[in-house]
């Protein structure tokens, strides 16, 4: 318990210094928000009513604080392009991006842990061979043209699926599902390569130690082995590296949400840029980074519950 | 001669064909800096999307631009940012990990912080922020892939330069009264250069996958700068009409990556060969 | 021929390495007869643990065996991996040097104790978590009942190894072989662990196996001693005769009786002079003859058979009349 108590305080912690260098260095940035809102032939004393409006006219340290308070409490401003709560602009795109993320983990899950417990129970014979050439590959490939593959061959060449966008989920978990299967799948290739790497030299180096060969010493058959006693103790250093995948994961989804043109969180940051939509910026960043460190605290937590040892701790 | 090369080949076959596709790569970017089949952008709008023939080896964009002119300087772009941001980042990185394990205490203690901090930031989130900060182009991207090249490095040569203080030649040097400043560069920079080396060729291979990305998205390198991650992009648009387009850039960035992630892995397996065994 | 549980001829094992395949084991024949205990003796590197292992195929995969291990009249070196999975465990067990890493950290030892159950004996998991608890008690874990769902990080040294005793045990085996089973715990445990095997032994009426460099343990635990030199049995007998008059001249240095010994080293701990030879260069003749301190010029022409020694047992040595006056 005391260690999750000290896990919750760092992440805290953190998560102060990261809202404040993200709102500290977005609020340098040259630039009126007024004037980018109204446009240069907005009267002066109108562009003035905005500003107080937007709180720009009180002291930068107020302006954090009340920024902090409200994003604690869900309240992210106002976008100053769409005119709607930064919330309101958030919440049908996190029901995009979250199921991306999560399929793009399943599929990265079933992909790449038999694979690299394959390539370590045959160690130096042809399946391992041949996963470690598709795991160079796949760290090769970068997603984004791996999803202009697919496109190529399934959409355009096969015509199963659309080429992008999506339908929401009013269309049908089934529609909405069969739009994001291609992206997930780009999204989780790189991610498969290096979980499948962890996971062999991961068995690997369990299957050299001793319980093993007491298991094997009790009757068990290699693989009743590899299942019962390697694979969970395996798993701890893949769970870990699992974890820090998070933060590629949200970042590849920028990218490959923009090659299926999908309206999730990805896309909405992206096009705040090219809008110089501070607001919509300052708190989808900050969110991101909030997303990947709660995850990464939820994956230090979850050790505790693979590995017996370390809940004494 | 041959039969050494062989024999090395045989070994490690990673360093071998890292190495080629490498110098393949630096062979397609240097060259491009004296010829290339035609100049890289000049359009030609009777000889739009072409399929590969004999004048055009890679076929011609929408705007009739020959690709394999494009693909050359392309080529030249990757290499130029990924290298120069990753020794960015690694000179920083490599000082800031040198210091902290120099002088330990609280200074090692708020690098160790913010080098966490800055985890949290994935690369493309980094160079969002940074081209809404500074706008796009070559300079913003180059930044953002050093930036977040910085505690990559940080930590490697700090935690290896800490091994390499409690050696017993570091405790003769201090002996004879040199500072920690002579120490770190004479004897601690050299055993640990081999490992910033190795980190370097991967993290170069990462750059080139992150420049792409950008540029793909439009918030790295602009026109008329030559980006295979804006091929790509372009390519996307045009891609039922001419599919062959959106083949060669994506291509020539896997091989570039490949390159030098088995460059790396090779590097690291002749400097220890007892890491290989064990693999 | 079957009062013997086990019986071994010709074992060779070799490794595949970078430079060819390398002698681990060479030409080894005993028995082990029928509720009696045999020690195999010799330093580390010896091929002692490897015999072990062969024994219950464990080898790894780069290893190759040839000759035959005949448990109760049939060769296990035929069987099928299948067939082999059934002996393991079932009529063989063994017994692992490090308690500490021996147990699967992830588990409770009550699973662990029970998986050999459930697998041969076809128990239900709450039947054979049940028997893990009473063979918990029959090695001596107090309030056994409790601590099946304990992890192995909970248990000290000398309890995880009587943990590791009780799953050889689980299925009553033909036989128990135990590598160096005292060696990683500290004196007064190795003394209580030997007590356990001892009883157990007695009381079970099943054959044993125990490797070891200790010649104390041996004594103690065996009927019948082998002791083996670079992959080979230099000496092998019953107790009785081995200890009270040792005819090969190794086997007197590892009593650190050696005439040399007492007059160079005095009262120091007794160490055999020289390095035991690398299995990658075996040098011709007797192995040992480098080492020897009655070798003669003979000893390096052919490699010496097993022969008769003072008393009942075999050594292979030409000059044993010499080693034992």
């Amino acid at each position: 318990m005391l260690f999750i108590v000290r896990r919750l305080a760092a992440l805290i912690v953190t998560l102060f210094i990261t809202a404040s260098v993200a709102f500290f260095l977005l609020e340098v940035i040259p630039g009126d928000p007024a004037l980018d809102m109204l446009g240069t032939e907005a009267r002066e004393d109108t562009l003035a009513a905005l500003r107080t409006q937007l709180g720009l006219d009180t002291p930068l340290w107020l302006r954090f604080f009340h920024w902090l308070a409200g994003f604690v409490t869900g309240d992210l401003g106002m976008s100053f392009r769409y005119r709607v709560p930064v919330t309101e602009l958030i919440w049908d795109p996190l029901f995009v991006t979250i199921p991306l993320g999560l399929l793009a983990i399943a599929i990265t899950i079933v992909i790449s842990l038999p694979l690299g417990a394959l390539a370590a129970r045959y160690r130096g014979k042809a399946p391992d061979v041949i996963v470690t050439l598709l795991t160079q590959l796949g760290l090769a490939i970068p997603n984004f043209w791996f999803a202009v593959l697919l496109i190529l061959v399934f959409s355009i060449g096969l015509g199963w699926f659309a080429s992008g966008g999506f339908p929401g989920w009013e269309a049908g978990p089934f529609d909405a599902f069969k739009a994001l299967l291609l992206p997930a799948i780009s999204l989780a290739l790189p991610q498969a390569a290096i979980i499948a790497r962890v996971t062999r030299s991961s068995v690997l180096e369990v299957l050299d130690q001793d319980f093993v060969r007491t298991a094997r010493a009790k009757g068990l058959t290699r693989s009743s082995t590899l299942w019962k006693h390697v694979l969970r103790n395996a798993m701890v250093p893949v769970v870990t590296v699992m974890g820090t995948q998070f933060t590629f994961l949200l970042a590849g989804s920028i990218i490959v949400e923009n090659v299926f043109y999908l309206p999730g969180l990805g896309r909405l940051i992206f096009q705040a840029i090219t809008q110089r939509d501070l607001v919509v910026i300052k708190n989808v960043v900050v969110l991101i980074a909030a997303l990947i460190m709660i995850i990464n605290f939820l994956v230090d937590i979850s050790y505790a519950i693979i590995n017996p040892r370390l809940r004494q701790r | 001669m041959t039969l050494a090369a062989l024999t090395i080949a045989r070994r490690n076959p990673s360093l071998v064909i890292g190495f080629l596709l490498v110098i393949t790569v630096m062979a397609m970017a240097i060259g491009s800096l004296f010829w290339t089949p035609y100049p890289p952008n000049q359009m030609a709008m009777t000889l739009r999307l072409q399929a590969p023939t004999a004048a055009h080896w890679m076929g011609t964009d929408p705007f009739g631009r020959d690709v394999l002119s494009q693909i050359m300087v392309g080529a030249q772009n990757a290499l130029f940012v990924a290298v120069l941001a990753v020794m960015i980042g690694a000179t920083l990185g490599g000082a800031l990990g040198l210091a902290a394990a120099a002088l330990r205490g609280w200074v090692e203690e708020i690098f160790m912080r913010v080098c966490d901090f800055a985890y949290a930031f994935p690369a493309v989130l980094m160079a969002i922020v940074i081209s809404a900060l500074l706008g796009v182009g070559a300079t913003p991207t180059i930044l953002a892939i050093a930036i977040f090249t910085i505690p990559v490095f940080g930590r490697l040569a700090r935690g290896a330069a800490i091994e390499v203080w409690s050696k017993a030649f570091v405790a003769a040097a201090r002996t004879n009264g040199r500072g920690a400043l002579h120490i770190s560069l004479r004897h601690i920079l050299p055993n640990i250069g081999g490992l910033l080396i190795v980190q370097a060729t991967t993290q170069i291979a990462l750059a080139i996958i992150v420049e792409a990305g950008l540029s793909y998205l439009g918030i790295g390198l602009q026109p008329p700068a030559i980006s295979w991650g804006k091929m790509l992009a372009q390519a996307q648009t045009n891609m039922s009409l001419s599919p062959t387009l959106a083949i060669f850039p994506g291509l020539m960035i896997a091989l570039a990556v490949l390159g030098f992630n088995l460059l790396g892995d090779g590097v690291r397996d002749a400097l220890d060969p007892r890491l290989r065994r064990l693999r | 021929m079957m009062q013997n549980t086990l019986s071994v001829q010709n074992l060779s094992v070799s490794l595949r390495t970078d430079s060819g395949y390398v002698p681990i084991v060479r030409d080894l024949s005993f028995d082990v007869r029928k509720g009696a205990a045999l020690g195999i003796v010799g330093e580390s590197g010896c091929g002692k643990s490897m015999t072990a292992l062969a024994v219950m195929r464990l080898l790894p995969d780069s290893a190759q065996t040839s000759g035959s291990i005949m448990l109760e009249g049939n060769d296990l070196l035929q069987l099928s991996e299948g067939a082999m999975c059934a002996v393991r465990g079932a009529r063989i067990g063994m017994v692992f040097q490090e308690p500490m890493t021996a147990l699967n950290p992830a588990h409770t030892v009550g699973k662990q104790i029970a998986e050999g159950l459930r697998l041969h004996k076809g128990l239900s998991s709450r039947a054979a978590i049940e028997e893990a608890g009473n063979l918990m008690d029959l090695v001596g874990i107090p309030n056994a009942g409790a601590r099946l769902s304990d992890f192995p990080h909970q248990f000290s040294g000398g309890q995880r190894q009587r943990v590791v005793i009780a799953m050889a045990l689980a299925c009553k085996p033909d036989l128990l072989v135990a590598d160096e089973p005292t060696t990683a715990l500290d004196v007064t445990v190795q003394l209580q662990i030997l007590e356990l095997l001892e009883k157990l032994i007695a009381d079970m009426g099943m054959s044993l196996i125990v490797i070891s460099h200790d010649l104390g343990v041996i004594g103690r635990l065996c009927d019948d001693v082998m002791v083996m030199y670079a992959g080979q049995a230099v000496e092998k007998g019953t107790v009785a005769d081995v200890f009270d008059a040792p005819s090969h001249p190794y086997t007197r240095g590892l009593f650190g009786a050696l005439p040399e010994a007492q007059e160079d080293i005095g009262a120091r701990l007794y160490t055999i002079p020289g390095v035991v030879p690398s299995p990658f260069a075996l040098p011709h003749g007797c192995k040992f003859a480098d080492r020897c301190g009655y070798v003669v010029p003979a000893c390096r022409d052919a490699e010496p058979p097993l022969s008769p020694g003072k008393l009942g047992q075999l050594a292979r040595c030409i000059k044993v009349p010499e080693v034992v006056a």
